[in-house]
């Protein structure tokens, strides 16, 4: 595989600009709002190295059956990448190999806002680039599978999908890593041209010890439809911020997570659904259990902009506290600069429902049984409405699994 | 022949004492209706006798065939063989009829072949929308729905006994009798089900002949008579228990924790 630092001295640039930005930026403090509640006071951004391309980390990639394509990567960079008939006139590309490479690279996340997105671009891996031409549309999935596994390693995934008019494609990514001590800091950007649509879900099973930025940034242009959802596992300290613009005249789109916490993790997660363009429709659904001494944030803001008449933009938060010492923190916003819109917003915090459980279990079904039936129940809601059919099980799966262990271990 | 025994059963919300010595003992393909004004406490026997959170013991036992349900889980106490149709049963978003069957089928041990098949025929016999079997357990179903929902329950669970908590209200008259013949059919079977049938009205027993009738007031069984005694109960109404749990707790005994009962609604009792 061609290694990017080699082939792209204009990469090397962004890199190196990047770093000595990185350098000059002010760390992220818990004062700040979009950091308020989390963790991020604890974390030195300074602390880790990024990880060589001889590191070496191996694991089995996990696919799925029929997809369009699938890019293994590891440390950092492209182990493999099969593509299939399935892709058609698609493309499933590594950045510097893509005639638009320059543009590409975050054209849709736009300038780095914070200390974390200069560390980012300072130590960008292989890029992914996810290129759909006009009236294209790619039925099975595409699947990039990453993982990475070294004490005191950064890595910086970033993937590109690109989704020209009328054209349609559905992305799944995997994070994981290995129990060694790490920060991973990946980047997604989803650009939905007029007409398009784009289904993206990312599942983050990153190892107990890892600390994770994540950044989305999506955009919708006219007519166009976007799903853009995090099915949040692992990590230590796991963050996802999402930036979702509706560009587009009747643009429309989900944001959608099921988050599961256990141990003393953080999951912590920041939503922007901006309207920038009229009759836009954006539909937030985030549904978490907490359990053990884990912690979840939710804060998100939904922008209405004064161009914005006719827009539609709704906000639902809810939690699952599985046990005393969990907390979960939500904080819903709406900052409206137009009169024509509906928006609303709802969010809760609260345990399995008492009477939920007696009628499960005045029918002889266990009580720890009755508790998977109704967790599992919560969060088949959110996971019905997110794009990869191939997957939905397997998270389904994980979330029983967890609640599981938690109450074997309760009862332990 | 089984045989479920309530003895001087006591058992408070908080400080109240809801229940205040109930003893009655119920045998298979037997129906006791328990008749009472609301707020009386006659929910509060079913869901006592079924392990519902939020209630405390302080006295007595119930068993059945000599086991003692009071120290089981309230999951065990239906394995057991209690089943309780509740009066409001409750929305369950994401859990199905189906999988809620099927986690107690394996639980006890069933086939769920066996179980997916009696669900079936079940809501076929009662006219329950087959539909419905797979979607979220009373969410978004009317009155009469929720009603003929429990009673495939309990026809698939085949209980010893069934707590039929208020099954008649709510429900238009077609759903009624759908209801109430599918339990009588339950006592008439070849391992009779045994019934204890609360309610406040009459009607209920157009389809389900009582074998005994009990007037409930003031956390205790007041008199126990025959299906004459619910003739006489129409006529005269419960003015004179009304009367004495006024004078025993006040107001505040109307007030049932699993229910929306009111003082009020006692007042328009012979409209029912």
């Amino acid at each position: 595989m061609p290694d990017a630092q080699t082939l792209a001295p204009w990469l090397d640039t962004v890199r190196a600009t990047a770093a000595s930005q990185f350098a000059e930026a002010e760390a992220p403090s818990g004062v700040d709002e979009v950091w308020r509640y989390s963790r991020i006071a604890d974390i030195n951004l300074h602390a880790y190295s990024p990880v060589s391309s001889d590191a070496g980390s191996a694991i089995d990639a996990i696919g799925i059956d029929g997809a369009a394509a699938t890019v293994v990567i590891r440390d950092g960079r492209i182990l493999s990448l099969d593509r299939t008939d399935a892709l058609g006139k698609a493309t499933v590309s590594s950045l510097v190999d893509h005639p638009d490479a320059q543009t590409l690279l975050n054209g849709v996340r736009g300038e780095a806002i914070d200390a974390i997105a200069h560390l980012h671009d300072a130590n960008l891996g292989d890029v992914i680039v996810i290129d759909v031409p006009r009236g294209h549309h790619v039925e099975a999935p595409i699947v990039i599978d990453v993982y990475s596994d070294v004490g005191g390693g950064l890595t910086c995934p970033h993937t590109i999908v690109r989704a020209a008019n009328g054209s349609g494609v559905n992305v799944f990514e995997r994070r994981r890593s290995g129990s060694a001590s790490q920060l991973v800091v990946p980047v997604v950007e989803l650009d939905a041209a007029p007409d398009a649509r784009i289904g993206y879900l990312v599942a983050q099973q990153l190892g107990a010890n890892t600390n994770s930025l994540e950044h989305h940034v999506a955009q919708s242009d006219q007519q166009a439809h976007v799903i853009c959802s995090v099915a949040a596992f692992g990590g230590s300290y796991a963050r996802t911020r999402a930036d979702f613009r509706l560009n587009g005249r009747g643009a429309s789109g989900d944001l959608l997570s099921a988050y599961f916490g256990d141990g003393s993790q953080m999951l912590d997660f920041r939503t922007f659904q901006e309207h920038n363009a009229a009759d836009t429709t954006s539909n937030l659904l985030f549904k978490g259990a907490v359990t053990g001494e884990a912690q979840s944030v939710y804060s998100g803001l939904i922008k209405v902009a004064e161009t914005a008449p006719g827009t539609n933009a709704f906000q639902t938060n809810r939690n699952l506290k599985l046990s005393e010492e969990a907390w979960a923190y939500s904080v819903p916003n709406l900052e409206i600069e137009q009169n024509q819109v509906s928006c609303s917003h709802a969010s809760t915090v609260g345990e399995i429902d008492e009477d939920q459980r007696f009628y499960l279990e005045s029918r002889g079904v266990p009580t720890t049984t009755a508790e998977q039936l109704l967790v599992s129940g919560f969060f088949a809601e959110v996971i019905a409405l997110m794009p990869i059919d191939a997957v939905k099980t397997e998270m389904q799966t994980i979330i029983d699994d967890a609640l599981a262990a938690d109450r074997a271990a309760q009862e332990g | 022949m089984s045989e479920l025994v309530i003895t001087d059963l006591h058992a408070t919300v908080g400080d109240k004492e809801i229940l205040k010595g109930v003893s009655l003992t119920i045998r298979s393909g037997e129906v006791h209706a328990v008749m009472g004004p609301n707020g009386s406490g006659k929910s509060t026997l079913s869901h006592v006798i079924t392990g519902k959170p939020g209630y405390t013991v302080t006295k007595g036992s119930v068993t059945l065939d000599g086991v003692e349900l009071l120290d089981l889980p309230a999951w065990e106490r239906a394995k057991a063989g209690i089943f309780l149709a509740m009066q409001y049963p409750t929305e369950v978003p994401g859990v199905s009829l189906q999988s809620m069957l099927f986690a107690s089928a394996i639980e006890a041990g069933r086939d769920a072949d066996e179980v997916k098949a009696g669900i079936a025929a079940e809501a076929e016999r009662i006219g329950f929308d087959e539909a419905l079997i797979t979607r979220p357990l009373n969410v978004d179903l009317s009155g009469g729905e929720k009603k003929r929902n429990e009673t495939v329950q309990l026809g698939v669970l085949a209980p010893k006994f069934a707590i039929l908590d208020e099954i008649d209200s709510g429900l238009d008259v077609d759903a009624m009798k759908a209801v109430t013949r599918r339990v009588e059919d339950l006592t008439n079977q070849d391992e009779p089900l045994g019934v204890l049938a609360i309610t406040h009205y009459k009607r209920l027993f157009e389809e389900l002949e009582p074998d005994h009738v009990h007037v409930f007031a003031a956390g205790v069984i007041q008199k126990s008579g025959g299906p004459e005694l619910a003739e006489e109960l129409e006529q005269t109404g419960y003015a004179e228990w009304v009367h004495l749990v006024e004078k025993d707790d006040g107001f505040a005994a109307f007030h049932d924790p699993s229910g929306n009962t009111t003082f009020a609604e006692d007042l328009h009792l012979h409209e029912g």
